[in-house]
């Protein structure tokens, strides 16, 4: 069977995140996992020079943007991403693996955090460029995927109900003058 | 003498009227009295841009459901930072269906790009000015609902104007999903300002309750 993984690093780039991906012992890793079919949306980093050996048989495919990825996102078997809060909800509502990249060059750490707290409840496995490889080698790699828990879905009940009992109070106080 | 006295009364008067309309969630005193709703809730709704447009209107779905003898309790009036050109249609695809067609304003830009530093201290009080008079005048909410970014705060300072002439607003603040452990700089002045203040995640809770709400995730 052939499985499909679908990496995306945003709107910006992320040169270290495409350069794990691209390399070749990183592909023949993905091959021996079973993922054939590898389909990368780069942002506007520096084009893909990778030329695939014969003996390798992984199908790479490169954009830089679309309109919409949700349809990558809905057909990949594992999906490696930045740590943009929008791109890790979605991939998780929609029940996917998830590897979850960091770009420590960003100034703004905000993101890693959502990433750090959503590995920490073990929802999706966080790592950094440098040790992509490495999770991949990893022989515990698919259980480790098979053992996320899925991502319960958000519920706005509760917040409905905070603003109806907001809106059925009236502070006396300011209603004086 | 006389007009001494006089300043200190009115300093006084107005220093308790600014108190009065700290929100109850940091101040001491509760007092409160529940009121029965009659006529709809006028929900002034901020929509920020990207993510913060897409979280919104998930919220503002979900209000619109509710209903008290089958007439809606809450409408709804947007409003857009005149830059940001995808909001207005996001929504509108999201809402329409259940809102028909949506009220949109848009928010004058403060300064343009490379005007100078001194007419920009001008255009930025005139835009000011412009959203005093649509948000307190055209609009005139009971409630507004912001989840950032910064666009939102001169509306919530106009709602303390609103507020210190003795009208019932209320602003309610909904963290972004992105923030687990820290407030946005927009989610910290909101602090003060807010009559509730709603985070997404427990860590952000624990930190700032009883301060903040956490009712789960809400996008």
């Amino acid at each position: 069977m052939q499985k499909k993984v679908f990496v995306t690093v945003g709107t910006t780039q992320f040169e270290e995140l495409i350069d794990a991906v691209t390399n070749l012992s990183l592909l023949e890793l993905l091959e021996k996992n079973g993922y054939n079919d590898i389909t990368i949306q780069k942002g506007n980093g520096r084009n893909v020079t990778t030329i695939i050996p014969e003996g390798l048989r992984v199908h790479l495919d490169v954009y830089e943007y679309k309109k919409s990825i949700i349809d990558d996102m809905k057909s990949a078997d594992l999906i490696v991403s930045h740590c943009g809060a929008g791109c890790l909800m979605e991939a998780l509502a929609l029940k996917k693996r998830v590897i979850a990249v960091v770009n420590k060059s960003l100034w703004d750490n905000h993101q890693l955090e959502l990433a750090q707290e959503l590995s920490s409840s073990n929802h999706l496995i966080y790592t950094t460029p440098e040790s992509l490889f490495d999770v991949l080698k990893d022989p515990l790699f698919s259980d480790r995927l098979d053992g996320l828990s899925p991502f319960p879905a958000p519920t706005t009940k509760g917040f409905v109900d905070i603003v109806n009992q907001e809106m059925s109070q009236t502070n006396n106080s300011c209603c004086i003058l | 003498m006389v007009y001494q006295i006089l300043f200190i009364v009115l300093l006084l008067v107005f220093l308790w009227r600014v108190y009065s309309c700290i929100p109850n969630r940091i101040k001491p005193f509760k007092s409160t009295t529940r009121i029965s709703i009659e006529k709809p809730i006028n929900t002034l709704v901020v929509l920020g841009s990207g993510g913060h447009t897409t979280e919104m209107c998930t919220l503002v779905q979900s209000l619109i459901k509710e209903k008290r003898n089958s007439i809606p309790l809450y409408q709804f009036t947007f409003l857009i930072a005149q830059t940001d050109n995808k909001s207005a249609d996001f929504a509108t695809t999201k809402l329409s269906k259940d809102l028909g067609p949506l009220k949109i304003h848009y928010i004058p830009r403060s300064r343009e790009v490379k005007q100078s530093l001194v007419s920009s201290i001008f255009t930025t009080l005139w835009a000011f000015l412009k959203t005093v008079r649509l948000t307190l005048f055209e609009v005139q909410p009971d409630l507004i609902l912001v989840n950032g970014p910064g666009t939102c705060v001169p509306i919530c300072v106009n709602a303390y104007i609103a507020k210190f002439f003795g009208k019932m607003i209320k602003i309610i603040y909904v963290e972004s999903l992105a923030r687990v452990r820290k407030l946005s700089t927009t989610g910290w002045i909101m602090r003060f300002m807010a009559d509730r203040l709603i985070v997404q995640w427990k860590p952000l809770f624990s930190k700032h309750s009883p301060q903040v709400d956490y009712v789960g995730r809400l996008c």
